[in-house]
């Protein structure tokens, strides 16, 4: 997930915003407020992406999302808003609040925290998610509730300018999932995660240099059984490093924890984050914040680097 | 001067159990992160941890010990120390748990519960033979089969390809005597052996196969279960020895508490899980109450044979007895 939201209307949304002004009611003073504001917020997110205080934007995304919500009170189907509430919440529960988790744990087996944390990110990834899902609604009414049913039947509807929205949406959904395993009505859904993200690569390859390629590896690290590739995730991490350039940790960190954690491959695991590490937030500031969280987490991996790997079984044996 | 005193002995205080507190109990188990599994796994650590002021504390390792083989084999070392095994892993481990795995054996949850107290010191024998502590017993789920065509009776059933696990050739070979047509796969190759034809019946709780989404390829589920996946928490005799009676005591309480919230829980999440993949195409087939007896009646005289085979005939006859005496004959 990055910091950042590209708003591409859709020509009819585009078309329902100006017939509001035209129209002239006693809200068009109030949604021509709204809407400035949302391009505000929108514009805003660079502001924040390129931030060199990850604690500084930590404390002020609250204020941020809040005020997109007392917006979207105002104007429930602009379709900036929702998609800046559901990327905002998604990035500000991955970023920080699902951190705090791995923190509590990993530091001090403090589960009960843990558990608390990762509840809160469960709650702000749902909401994201629904709100992900009226902007949906507002192109293709009805389509969410077949995209339950048939998903890779359904994500055919999306266009290449939905691609944005495809992202968000199969990222929160799918961070909801992996937190809410014990909720069946959310679990099922995993197979509408692969397919927004497989329609949302088919369309735009390329998306953000290299975004969609980091969302596969870890949707291609989930247990062979649940349709994940080991393979395929190095496919997608060797893209998706080449369209960043080598400039974002993310994709490092993704295949650290996905693939070699699961293969229980140290040497793997060591090397990838010191990859990581070895980005310079300096090198690209657009992306700064999101090199600078994802460093800190680098670090927190590799002080655990003990607890998290197994000695090898058959060194074991031998050594008995 | 005296807010300093008190912070002082307030220090002292806190610090010996600090002090002491041993290295943490690696628990393993094959459940994954974040399942309801791991989050009960992780609430009695915490309630643990805290009852015992730090003493013992439980590092929870879901999904990263390797198969249950593997996490056996580390129990044999001690270098994992605790772990919640399921019904054919602790089969391995002594073939007096193959009991709990017969077919249509049991009818509910509390009689379950019921044999399972009944033969709780020959289980505990059997795992400290191989020293082994059993603490509580655990809960995956009711296996139900779930199959292409609907299933009505055992014949509809004799008539499928079912999946059986690739090494168990003891199940394959009673499946064979008892007329049904057993195929032996990994359990990676099941979806492809549902989409190939090479299979079209599988037995696995609603929720493994909600989540591995079987259901799309073998949308029929009956609804007469096969039996409960259940599952032991165990302690190495090594690691239980280095704890105080104390905390020994705390550990079988607060096991009991988890076991309470996995045999409560889980059926839910089964129940939930069946909603949800019926929203989503799934059919059950509902027996009536004379067709369901039919179906038991058959399926008993079936897994009769076991006596003395799958199970020691021993532990069978003890198992019927505590099921004889929960049904009131």
């Amino acid at each position: 997930m990055t910091f950042t939201t590209d708003r591409r209307r859709s020509p009819v949304a585009r078309g329902v915003v100006i017939a509001a002004v035209v129209l002239g009611s006693g809200c068009s003073i109030r949604s021509m407020a709204v809407n400035a504001l949302s391009d505000t917020l929108a514009e805003g997110a660079s502001v924040y992406a390129s931030d060199n205080d990850p604690e500084l934007v930590r404390e002020a995304l609250p204020f941020n999302l809040k005020t997109v919500e007392t917006l979207l009170q105002s104007s429930p189907e602009d379709p900036g808003l929702l998609l800046i509430a559901c990327s905002t919440f998604t990035q500000y529960a991955a970023a920080f609040i699902q951190a705090d988790a791995e923190v509590a744990e990993w530091e001090d087996f403090d589960y009960a925290a843990a558990e608390s944390s990762r509840a809160r990110a469960l709650n702000l990834y749902i909401r994201a998610r629904n709100y992900c899902l009226r902007r949906v609604e507002i192109d293709y009414p009805g389509l969410a509730d077949r995209l339950r049913l048939e998903p890779d039947e359904t994500v055919a509807a999306f266009g290449v300018d939905d691609t944005e929205t495809m992202y968000w949406l199969g990222g929160s959904w799918g961070s909801a999932i992996s937190l809410g395993l014990d909720q069946p009505d959310l679990a099922a859904d995993l197979p509408v995660v692969r397919a927004l993200l497989t329609r949302a690569l088919e369309l735009d390859e390329d998306y953000n240099r290299g975004a969609l390629h980091s969302a596969f590896i870890t949707l291609e690290s989930v247990p062979e059984l649940l349709g994940g590739s080991p393979t395929r995730a190095r496919a997608h991490f060797e893209r998706a490093v080449e369209l960043s350039g080598g400039l974002d940790a993310s994709p490092y960190v993704a295949m650290a924890t996905g693939v070699s954690l699961a293969t229980q491959d140290r040497e793997a695991f060591e090397s990838l984050l010191g990859s990581a590490l070895a980005v310079d937030p300096e090198a690209d500031i657009s992306i700064r914040l999101l090199n600078l969280v994802t460093q800190k987490r680098a670090r927190l991996l590799l002080d655990h680097v003990d607890e998290l790997f197994e000695a090898p079984l058959e060194q074991e044996e031998d050594d008995r | 001067m005296r807010s300093l005193r008190i912070a002082v002995v307030a220090t002292l205080l806190v610090i010996p159990a600090v002090l002491f507190a041993q290295r943490p109990i690696t628990l393993g188990s094959i459940a994954p992160p974040n399942s309801l599994w791991d989050k009960a796994l992780k609430e009695m650590a915490a309630d643990l941890q805290k009852v015992t002021n730090r003493r013992v504390r439980l590092r929870i390792a879901s999904g990263s010990q390797g198969d249950e083989a593997t996490i056996v084999r580390r129990l044999k070392l001690n270098s994992t120390q605790a772990a919640l095994l399921s019904q054919p892993a602790l089969g391995e481990v002594d073939a007096a748990f193959n009991v709990l795995g017969m077919p249509f054996f049991f009818e509910s949850d509390a009689e379950a519960r019921h044999i399972l107290s009944a033969l709780r010191s020959t289980f505990e024998r059997a795992l400290a033979d191989q020293d082994l502590v059993l603490v509580s017993w655990g809960h995956t789920g009711w296996a139900h089969f779930f199959t292409a065509d609907p299933v009505h009776t055992l014949g509809d059933l004799r008539r499928a390809k079912i999946f059986t696990s690739a090494g168990d050739d003891a199940m394959v070979q009673w499946y064979k005597e008892n007329g049904f047509d057993p195929v032996p796969l990994a359990v990676t190759d099941v979806a492809m052996g549902l989409n190939t034809g090479l299979i079209n019946a599988y037995p696995l709780p609603p929720y493994a196969v909600m989540l591995v989404q079987y259901y799309r390829s073998a949308p029929h589920m009956l609804d007469v279960p096969l039996g409960p996946v259940i599952n032991a928490l165990v302690v190495t005799a090594r690691a239980w020895e280095g704890l105080s009676a104390e905390d020994q005591e705390a550990f079988l309480s607060i096991g009991k508490a988890f076991e309470d919230q996995l045999w409560d829980e889980v059926p839910r999440q089964d129940r939930e899980s069946i909603d949800a993949m019926r929203s989503r195409g799934l059919m059950v087939s509902v027996l009536d109450a004379a067709a369901t007896a039919e179906f038991r009646r058959t399926a008993n005289e079936l897994t009769a044979s076991m006596r003395g085979s799958m199970v020691p005939a021993a532990v069978y006859d003890l198992a019927v007895l505590a099921r004889n005496t929960f049904r009131g004959q």
